[in-house]
């Protein structure tokens, strides 16, 4: 971070300085005490870490293809629904006893990032890999049919009912741990640190290891890599694997949490994700995760903040105007997102 | 510095105009839905548009089915309101029968319960030869988008459920000729609501959430105004779309204006999750919905949250021998019960409604079947029958009117998971 690039960001980091200032101002000013703009930290940070775990996905195929992944908010429901099927059928749902909930949500997942991991490769294989050198527009909208076909094919499988969650992690008023400022639940600080140390370990692996090289060497390009000995293809598919596995184990997590589970429920958190990816910039992966993080701050702290300040009565329903709102605002300034640099001829 | 400025000024511009569009929104977004019941003008006083008398019949040759479109919500999270009322139309076609030696056929269309659906649904129906009339939807959010079509057609809908109060009370036009309903408004219930809160609840905050399709909304300003005429404060008033399930950012408002009560106007899948999130979070107010959320896939999704929850919904009180007997026919039909599915009997009724007219007006000649379709939304209009619903009679907006002595809201309570009726009238 030298001197030069604090100097062409000025206007960014003066907009998150005014940003971070008037927060800051109306924390202390608000009619609202403290443990109100802690909890809706909180909130927005719980389900800004889903959408960061879900942007990965997006975030990574868009870095080695250039392609958006338009089905990967499907690939997050078809996770949500191997583990329901693994919590209910092998460990046998809300019944189970205490000892086995921590073995069983860990199994859930890994199942969840199989399941999720094997359908991206079929969908990979059928949907995407025939058209890998056709225009850019026929994989989007192959991605587009891939999506819609799941949601209709789960909500057929489910005759379109919402599927309960067996209620094994501890959620209830005194499930919490206190702060001091306020309670957080037990369940928050789960999916949290869980996403957290996700990322970190997706970060090592990209870029400590021989596959992560693998994985930036073809995104950078594809075919010098090749040239250099690298399976572009088998990298392509570990691509869509990883990020696959992220959103599965994020599927878990939704469930666990907010327990309803249904064919169409990856919708709109895959539009939050993307968005979140877009606004970190595409491509870039520290990017995706920020921008997780800021478009669940923006959709619950961002709303109750504008309300503070210039005395808006932004219901609930104004949460995704205000997340769009600030990936517009931002994209205007910085049209590659917030970490992202400026790509050559192939963007 | 201000070389930025001047070289982004046509981006800041866009940033403050978004800004104030916002602010704009926000400050009218809140008071556009108050289509109140006053002075409309009654039915005789309103013309058909597009009038041209005699010309809109439907012939029905030898052989072929007089057709009914069932206009329902028929997939997606509503499937269980909009099956249920859709297999009680069924078995209204089944008990029913024959109209002068023609058969009658349901046609299914499924309207995703959201203006989106609501058109495509629609042409589908008009599409179908030998159309005479439409069941549904139960959907407010459609059917406000589909009335000028079907009007246009001359086609009659019937629904059994769309509670909210602007279907029938459209703003700035006279109702909708060719719109019926066999269940009550939104102004009944939202009004009982309100009573019941005040006088059995007790309660004198309320925050109140709903959805921002017409039913919620309109459902809940008509608690709202009706809880702050009886004295109450409404301490907070969001809304959210459909199909959402994150409430945390909600939940804390709430807990943060700590209410004596909560009051939700929206359907079963997002105020089982909001309940469940609610009790989660330690809330311990009352909590009160509508006849969208009194069903039973939101005791399953709520679970234990449901517990003590105040729902209401249009029904009859007594429990009539011919509702015992279609009770235990639909069971025998379908193999489920639909003791808590409301616009269940209402449906059935609808049927009646389209069925007594088509045997009224429908004429056999020269072996079809010839069907004056203004003279059909006549006689539909002067239906006056007791039904499995209870009494069926129209008044000039097409709204139901309730037997004399009669509630026409009933509220429950859930004890030990299940809905169980309380006194209040």
């Amino acid at each position: 971070m030298d001197s030069t690039w604090a100097k062409r960001n000025a206007p960014l980091l003066a907009g998150l300085a005014i940003a971070v200032a008037a927060i800051v101002y109306t924390a202390f000013t608000s009619s609202k005490d403290e443990t109100f703009w802690a909890d809706q930290f909180f909130n927005g940070l719980t389900i800004g870490s889903l959408y960061a775990l879900i942007a990965l996905g997006y975030t990574m195929v868009y870095g080695v293809l250039r392609m958006i992944n338009f089905a990967h908010g499907e690939i997050f429901m078809v996770g949500a629904f191997a583990g329901w099927i693994v919590l209910k059928e092998v460990f046998g749902g809300d019944g189970m006893a205490d000892a086995l909930i921590v073995p069983a949500i860990l199994v859930a997942m890994l199942a969840a990032a199989a399941a999720s991991a094997g359908a991206i490769v079929v969908i990979e294989r059928v949907a995407y890999r025939p058209l890998r050198n056709a225009p850019r527009l026929a994989p989007l909208i192959s991605a587009i049919g891939v999506s819609i076909f799941l949601q209709n094919l789960f909500l057929r499988l489910t005759e379109g009912r919402v599927k309960v969650y067996p209620r094994i992690f501890p959620q209830g008023p005194s499930e919490s741990i206190d702060l001091g400022i306020t309670q957080v639940d037990y369940i928050q600080i789960f999916l949290i640190g869980s996403s957290l140390l996700l990322m970190g370990a997706l970060y090592v692996f990209v870029q400590r290891t021989r596959a992560g090289t693998a994985i930036r060497a073809v995104a950078e390009d594809r075919d010098v890599a090749a040239l250099m000995g690298i399976n572009a293809n088998r990298v392509i598919v570990l691509t869509f694997v990883v990020g696959a596995a992220l959103a599965g184990v994020a599927g878990v997590m939704y469930g666990l949490w907010l327990l309803s589970i249904k064919g169409t429920m990856g919708f709109l958190p895959g539009i939050k994700a993307f968005t979140a990816a877009v606004l970190g910039g595409i491509g870039n992966i520290p990017g995706a995760m920020i921008g997780g993080l800021l478009i669940g701050l923006s959709e619950t702290l961002g709303r109750e903040w504008l309300n503070e300040l210039f005395g808006l009565g932004l219901g609930n329903q104004w949460k995704d105007v205000v997340a769009f709102f600030v990936l517009i605002a931002v994209l205007l300034f910085r049209p590659t997102g917030l970490l992202g640099e400026k790509v050559g001829k192939r963007a | 510095m201000s070389k930025w400025f001047i070289r982004h000024a046509w981006r800041l511009a866009l940033v403050a105009g978004l800004t104030a569009m916002l602010g704009l929104a926000v400050a009218c977004g809140d008071d556009d839905d108050d289509a109140a019941a006053t002075g409309t003008p009654t039915r005789g006083a309103s013309a058909t548009p597009a009038d041209v008398g005699g010309e809109n019949v439907v012939t029905i040759a030898a052989g072929e089915p007089i057709k009914i479109g069932a206009m329902q919500v028929l997939s997606g999270d509503l499937i269980a309101l909009g099956a249920a009322a859709r297999d009680w139309i069924l078995l209204a076609n089944e008990q029913f029968g024959q109209v002068k030696g023609f058969d009658v056929e349901i046609v299914e269309a499924d309207d995703l319960c959201d203006a989106a659906g609501a058109e495509p649904a629609a042409q589908q129906l008009l599409a179908e030869d030998g159309l005479v009339a439409v069941i549904g939807s139960i959907c407010s959010g459609v059917n406000v988008t589909v009335q000028p079509t079907f009007e246009e057609a001359h086609i009659t809908q019937i629904s059994g459920g769309s509670t909210a109060v602007k279907v029938t009370y459209p703003e700035g036009r006279d109702p909708f000729d060719t719109f019926l309903r066999t269940v009550v408004h939104d102004g009944v219930q939202g009004v009982k609501q309100a009573e019941y809160a005040t006088e059995v609840l007790g309660a004198t905050t309320a925050f109140s959430a709903h959805d921002t399709d017409a039913y919620g909304t309109g459902l809940k300003d008509v608690f709202n105004a009706e809880f702050e005429d009886l004295g109450g404060e409404i301490v907070g008033t969001e809304g959210w779309e459909k199909g959402q399930t994150d409430f945390s950012a909600l939940v804390t408002s709430v807990t943060t204006a700590n209410p004596d009560m909560v009051y939700v106007a929206s359907f079963d899948p997002e105020a089982a999750a909001f309940i469940r999130q609610l009790r989660d979070a330690g809330y311990e107010g009352d909590f009160m919905g509508g006849d969208g959320v009194i069903t039973d896939q939101f005791l399953t999704l709520a679970g234990d949250a449901a517990e003590g929850a105040h729902l209401s919904k249009p029904s009859p009180l007594e429990v009539t021998p011919a509702l015992t007997k279609f009770q235990a026919d639909f069971q025998a039909k379908f193999g489920y019960t639909w003791d808590e599915q409301p616009y269940t009997s209402q449906s059935f009724d609808a049927y009646q409604v389209v069925w007594d007219a088509l045997n009224e007006v429908a004429v056999v000649e020269g072996g079809n079947l010839v069907i004056d379709l203004d003279a059909l939304n006549d006689a539909m209009h002067d239906a006056n029958f007791d039904g499995a619903s209870g009494h069926v009679e129209f008044d000039d907006h097409g709204d139901v009117i309730a037997a004399p002595g009669k509630p026409q809201i009933v509220f429950s309570k859930v004890v030990s998971g299940a809905y169980v009726q309380q006194d209040f009238e």
